[in-house]
């Protein structure tokens, strides 16, 4: 299993990073190919056995084997410092391992054309004994190497805090990355559930066709669904200081243990404490519970924040589910922070990304990071070749 | 090549609206009241369509199978509202009596398919005089094809000639490639029955992006000074794309030239509301106010809670930030 694992992680890498085949043929037993034209590498029929890494069969495999050691994670897992922190993703494998190689400081070995000048950092001292430390964004380029995850993993432990799939083109090998990654290094990897991991937004939002275009068939979507039914609904750091979530509090909720005994392993609900963990939003205007514009979830304000803090003793509510064109929000006097990982989303809003890394005493670092370039240097392109358009009004 | 690339943005601007029509977002109920056919008027043409060009229809039913996300059915619903709200509230208030007896004409510059003459002939009745839509001869002879096919099977929907133009002339289907001479186009509005003198509305949805800077400074000065020579009774609604001050003018512009080499060459000059306002406030009279305003906006504070609430319920929307995003880089410009 570990083997196999591995063979999918380098060939996921592999896809992502663009690499050309004839540079990998010698040291592979299989031949990677790039995503972007060869999606018909996915379907089983293909006669090629070294192209079926990613068959239906070893995808069925993997999300039986994760769902095994999702099951024992609790509904508020626990991760203990150094831990990077990450929001939505959304598809955009590209970035993911950008975000490792930044994440992890590895960076300088991951990259070619790297930005010689050291990125600029701004420190700036909290009330309560920490440090935020912000740096300027990076000028993110392709990288041409799988990143070193044993390394990686090493020097930091990762939350992800959901929206894995959709929007992007390879909501797939962004979310089998992921749970690979869990498998092979199951305390150092935390994978929160978001409002995208549903069937029912999957639908709609991409990775239900994404699954169609590259298999025929929507086996591999049913298979990942179930995993999503299996992933927790929040994470604590070391003492439970900071509470990490996708969307964020309800009104069901006033206490942490009422998280605790939800009956989690289903699809998400249209309503309840539940749906609300992965649906609400902070708002700076509203002073108590308000209907939310998305339609599920609700905007809750400082009062809220404030009182769910108090009760709990957390320091920090740590969320992602929210767009922020400069990559993180901290609000309610630094009580909650946005954050979003997903760099110039959809390919089109021009937004950066960050994620945010909290050290052994408990120190804020965001470190902010753009999209890789659309065009590598040999001219792939990360658009597949049959999407026909961008999304804009012509 | 350049010009079968723009006509292409049609096939988008199509399958976006049928899209809208099968999620309900369209028509709003405000136009349904007036004109019942909306639905029937456009998915007939779209059926039609095949008998005429299969190349064509292939290529916006590829567009609507991948390009369906809710954001765009939002952005499409209100590209066409806004549109229809400010010629019918504005320009044209059917129950302004003053405005009753006014008689006038419409020019769609660079219409596509958009169908909206029979709309409006319902609505207007016998105050359009004419309505005039040009595009690229490829374009236009498609829709007169397609149209003049309907008319055969329903005459009582779109009571047509031959040619696709309405048996009273009343309604002008006009071949022209806009970056030619503006000379050469006023000379053929002429030949086609367009009445200077006349109170006249000049259409350009998402038209003038595509035209280079000096090309479209010539097309609105000279339109402008030939309708005003004889009576000071121009208007003018256009909706295009901005570039914005940060990065999404930027990236829309590689993302198109890269995908379909299409360019847009004013998109980062007129990137903001009042750059792009100020394109047609250099040149027509000082005295006439004009009005912009960008798709959030229109969003935000002109559609009814009622409707906007239907319209969220078209469809489950996921993500305001990005909505807000992208809807802010699109205007609505009229005078």
């Amino acid at each position: 299993m570990t083997d196999k694992i591995d063979k999918i992680i380098e060939y996921i890498c592999l896809s992502g990073t663009n690499s050309t085949a004839q540079e990998y043929t010698n040291s592979q037993t299989y031949s990677p190919s790039i995503l972007t034209s060869c999606e018909s590498s996915y379907n089983t029929t293909n006669t090629n056995p070294n192209n079926n890494i990613l068959s239906e069969e070893n995808i069925y495999e993997i999300c039986q084997y994760i769902q095994d050691l999702l099951i024992q994670e609790p509904n508020i897992a626990h991760i203990d410092t150094p831990v990077t922190i990450c929001g939505d993703i959304h598809g955009q494998l590209h970035d993911l391992l950008n975000l490792f190689s930044i994440s992890s400081g590895t960076n300088n070995s991951a990259f070619d054309d790297q930005d010689e000048t050291n990125p600029v950092t701004v420190t700036t001292n909290n009330s309560n004994g920490t440090t935020t430390t912000t740096t300027t964004p990076i000028n993110s380029t392709r990288t041409t190497s799988i990143p070193n995850f044993s390394q990686s993993l090493l020097n930091t432990r990762y939350i992800f805090l959901g929206d894995f799939v959709d929007r992007g083109f390879y909501s797939l090998e962004t979310f089998l990355l992921l749970i690979c990654l869990k498998i092979r290094y199951p305390d150092r990897i935390i994978l929160v559930r978001g409002n995208h991991e549903t069937r029912q937004i999957t639908k709609v939002y991409g990775f239900y066709d994404e699954c169609i275009r590259k298999y025929g068939n929507c086996n591999v979507w049913r298979y990942c669904c179930e995993v999503f039914d299996y992933l927790p609904l929040g994470c604590s750091i070391n003492d439970g200081t900071i509470f990490c979530l996708h969307g964020g509090l309800s009104p069901d909720v006033k206490n942490l243990n009422e998280i605790r005994c939800i009956d989690r392993k289903q699809e998400v609900p249209h309503m309840g404490a539940m749906c609300d963990l992965l649906w609400s939003d902070p708002d700076e205007l509203v002073n108590s519970w308000s209907v939310s514009p998305r339609g599920a979830g609700y905007l809750f304000g400082k009062n809220e924040v404030d009182e769910f803090r108090y009760l709990n003793n957390i320091d920090l509510i740590a969320r992602a589910h929210q767009l922020v064109m400069e990559g993180y929000k901290e609000m309610f006097n630094k009580g909650l922070v946005t954050v979003w990982s997903a760099p110039n989303y959809c390919y089109r809003c021009g937004n950066v990304a960050s994620v945010l890394t909290i050290d052994n005493n408990m120190n804020k670092t965001y470190k902010i990071f753009d999209a890789v370039p659309i065009k590598d240097n040999r001219g792939n392109s990360i658009i597949p070749n049959k999407k026909p358009s961008m999304d804009y009004f012509l | 090549m350049e010009q079968l690339v723009i006509q292409e943005t049609d096939y988008d601007a199509i399958s976006s609206k049928i899209a809208c029509i099968n999620k309900k977002y369209l028509p709003d109920p405000q136009i349904f009241s007036v004109y019942p056919n909306y639905e029937l008027l456009y998915n007939s043409y779209f059926n039609e369509l095949p008998k005429v060009t299969r190349r064509s229809y292939n290529k916006i039913k590829k567009l609507m199978s991948s390009n369906n996300y809710p954001i765009m059915n939002i952005g499409t619903y209100l590209r066409t509202v806004s549109i229809d709200h400010v010629l019918s509230l504005y320009l044209l208030p059917n129950s302004d009596n003053a405005e009753k007896n006014n008689h006038f004409q419409i020019i769609n510059l660079g219409c596509g398919t958009d169908l909206r003459y029979f709309q409006y002939n319902h609505i207007y009745e016998e105050r359009l005089e004419r309505y005039i839509d040009v595009d690229f001869p490829m374009a236009i002879e498609t829709k007169g094809r397609v149209l003049s096919n309907l008319n055969k099977k329903n005459p009582s929907l779109f009571d047509l000639n031959d040619n696709g133009g309405s048996t009273d002339g009343k309604y002008q289907l006009m071949s022209f490639n806009l970056n030619r001479n503006t000379d050469e186009l006023i000379k053929q509005l002429e030949l086609v029955g367009c009445d200077f003198s006349l109170k006249t509305i000049i259409i350009t949805e998402c038209c003038l992006c595509y035209i280079e800077d000096a090309k479209s400074i010539e097309l609105i000065s000279k339109l402008n000074s030939v309708f005003n020579a004889k009576t000071n009774n121009l208007h003018w609604v256009s909706y295009d794309p901005i570039g914005g001050t940060d990065k999404f003018g930027q990236i829309m512009t590689d993302n198109l030239l890269f995908q379909r080499n299409l360019k847009l060459p004013t998109l980062l000059t007129y990137n903001t509301k009042e750059k792009y306002s100020k394109r047609f406030s250099s040149i027509i009279n000082s005295d006439i106010s004009i009005k912009i305003e960008d798709m959030w906006e229109i969003f935000q504070t002109k559609i009814p809670l009622k409707e906007k609430t239907r319209v969220q319920k078209c469809e489950f929307l996921d993500e305001l930030e990005e909505l807000k995003i992208i809807l802010s880089h699109y205007v609505i410009l009229y005078f």
